[in-house]
């Protein structure tokens, strides 16, 4: 079976009257599988809605290639739309006279859905999102997380195989959030067939949601994998925060060379207590063992211990700093 | 079809759904007027000798039919695009966006039609206007006018596609250009030879003859008088499968070109 999305060596590059062209993006692939939350992110003018928008038939790639559902977007874009829904946050799209209802029910027929299979979904999926009872508000009444769930009810009525979501949380507050999030989650679930990909600037988003984060930058892709993963191998040590009754610089001297080259011991102390507090970055999970018995061994008792997890955004802020930083070194600004 | 009827019933929320409907029916019925109201005083006023009135405003009710089919296609793409930010999702549907715009153009075009059908029922008997309709002509110059229309609010549209500013004087510049030219309003023959040959030409002034042919049962200057009725349909059908065929094409690939360039979801804010 084909997989949901292909996309394979992506360009774009947008003229402009009496500017440089601009290399949006430059060589972009990932694939996606069904099942899957896929997500892109990355910082502003990373090429982000760049790629949903080819990935979406919106616009036509510079070179290279996509496939949704097995067909190419450029050249069958015509079988890819029927396939596919798009929502796109951060904006007020919808016929401001028309209500909840009128909009979405019209929006179906551009599908050419029979009415009352499309009522009903309408009926299912306002529900859902917790706006039933607004069916019959005009839609320019409407705060904005209400038109950002009637957005996303539009793009699941019509039973799409792959939902592109452009920061669908955008300038969303966190309850409403919160709806969106659990509703794209629980729709993935729903049939074999389905897929998502979402751009997000929140790290907490894609940590939450996505299977696999890809982190975009200035139209390169510099890291695909499972948000777990990603963690990991930009850091691949475990950090521990120790704090205990007593330990003095000399005894610290001692334990850090007995834990060995690598693993690196910095003592401070506890903000509200004022006790030892040690930070520890372990080459490997399993020393901490070692460790709490040389404390021991130095006569310090624990009063307190926790594992420090790294985020997806230290993860992200360290890749794409270092990215700069490649730059920078490879082409000095003229 | 189900997108057609759809995008029709968008066109008739758009334009309806502000008011109550009884505000609405006299909106409709007001609406027309201002197109008229200038011919009436120039040839009902001033003009009376000339006994040009029938002609003059006939023919301008049924250029103002087609002008709202342009203007709504022309407009169309930069409402939804810049307005209603609707205009990607419906490029993503199954409805093409020809369908579309026809669709929502037919309930303007509908809405306009009966806007004069309202007005001719005072204007006739207080103006003494010639009125002596043959149905069949009126029904199939109806629809082929509107195929005139669309054919060139499809090719507008397809312009706008690929402008990200809107230029509505340009729009107005056009379609008030052909309007003087289209003998709407007087009759070119009455001009050097000229201006007969540059009426002939252009799209509209076949439908409207057929139409002020159709209503009031003459033949009222000598402007087409060449052509009979039924050679006169002939012709309003050829430019109709013409344009309309030119329309088609041009909105395609306005379409396509949209999709190279990133156009189709264009703010200006941007
Ligand atoms: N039509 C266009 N013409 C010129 N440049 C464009 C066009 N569209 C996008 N760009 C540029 O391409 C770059 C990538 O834009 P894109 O919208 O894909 O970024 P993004 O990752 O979605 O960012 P954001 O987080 O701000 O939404 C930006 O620098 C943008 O200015
Ligand atoms: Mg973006």
């Amino acid at each position: 079976m084909h997989t949901a999305i292909q996309v394979e060596n992506l360009t774009r590059v947008f003229n402009q009257r009496g500017k440089a062209p601009f290399h949006a993006l430059r060589g972009v692939s990932f694939d996606v599988s069904y099942g899957e939350i896929f997500g892109l992110l990355g910082p502003n003018g990373a090429g982000k809605t760049t790629t949903i928008k080819i990935m979406s038939t919106l616009l036509l790639p510079t070179s290279g290639s996509v496939a949704v559902a097995g067909f190419d977007v450029e050249k069958d874009y015509a079988r890819v739309r029927p396939l596919i829904s798009l929502i796109s946050g951060g904006e007020t799209s919808g016929y401001g006279i028309l209500t909840v209802e009128e909009q979405l029910w019209m929006f179906s027929q551009f599908y050419g859905m029979e009415t009352p299979v499309a009522r009903s979904r309408i009926e299912e999926y306002l529900k859902v999102v917790g706006m039933w009872d607004s069916r019959r508000q005009q839609m320019n009444r409407l705060s904005t997380g209400m038109r950002q769930k009637v957005n996303l009810v539009r793009g699941l009525v019509t039973d799409p195989k792959v939902l592109f979501l452009d920061e669908p949380t955008l300038g969303v507050d966190v309850e409403a959030s919160v709806i969106i999030r659990s509703i794209v989650r629980d729709w993935v679930q729903g049939k074999p067939e389905r897929s998502v990909i979402l751009t997000t600037h929140y790290m907490a988003e894609a940590d939450e949601l996505c299977s696999r984060v890809a982190i975009i930058n200035h139209g390169l892709i510099l890291a695909n994998a499972a948000p777990s993963q990603l963690k990991q191998d930009l850091d691949s040590r475990a950090h521990y925060e120790i704090t205990v009754d007593r330990l003095d610089g000399e005894q610290l001297g001692l334990i850090t060379a007995f834990m060995g080259e690598g693993n690196d011991l910095v003592l401070g102390a506890d903000k509200v207590t004022n006790s030892p507090m040690l930070v520890a970055h372990l080459m490997h999970e399993s020393d901490i063992a070692r460790l709490i018995a040389a404390l021991a061994g130095q006569g310090a008792t624990l009063e307190y211990m926790r594992k420090l997890e790294p985020t997806l955004e230290d993860a992200f802020l360290k890749m794409v700093g270092r990215r700069f930083e490649d730059e920078e070194a490879v082409s000095p600004v003229s | 079809m189900k997108g057609f009827l759809a995008s029709m019933y968008v066109g008739l929320q758009i334009e309806s759904n502000w008011t109550k409907k009884w505000v609405w029916l006299l909106y409709l019925a007001a609406y027309p007027i201002g197109s008229f109201l200038a011919v009436i005083i120039l040839y009902g006023v001033f003009g009376q000798k000339t006994g040009l009135l029938p002609y003059a405003l006939y023919g301008t009710i049924f250029y103002y039919s087609l002008s709202m089919v342009f203007f709504d296609m022309a407009f169309s793409v930069h409402d939804d695009r810049e307005h209603y930010q609707t205009l990607k999702y419906i490029f993503l549907s199954s409805t093409s966006y020809r369908t579309y715009l026809c669709g929502r153009a037919a309930t303007r075009y509908l809405i306009a039609l009966a806007g004069i059908a309202i007005n001719l029922c005072w204007l006739v008997p207080v103006l003494h206007l010639p009125f002596h309709p043959n149905w069949a002509y009126l029904i199939a110059g109806a629809v082929l006018g509107y195929l005139v229309a669309a054919g060139l609010g499809l090719a507008m549209a397809s312009v706008f596609l690929l402008t990200i500013k809107l230029d509505v004087d340009v729009v107005d510049a056009l379609f008030g250009g052909m309007f003087v030219l289209s003998g709407a309003l007087f009759p070119p023959t009455a001009f050097p030879a000229v201006f007969a040959r540059i009426a002939e030409l252009v799209p509209m002034s076949p439908f409207i003859e057929l139409m002020r042919r159709a209503v009031s049962g003459q033949i009222l200057t000598s402007f087409l008088s060449d052509l009979s009725t039924f050679q006169l349909l002939n012709r309003v059908a050829l430019s109709a499968a013409v344009l309309f065929a030119l329309g088609s094409v041009l909105v395609a690939f306005g379409s396509r070109k949209a999709q190279q360039k990133g156009y189709i979801d264009v703010t200006t804010a941007f």
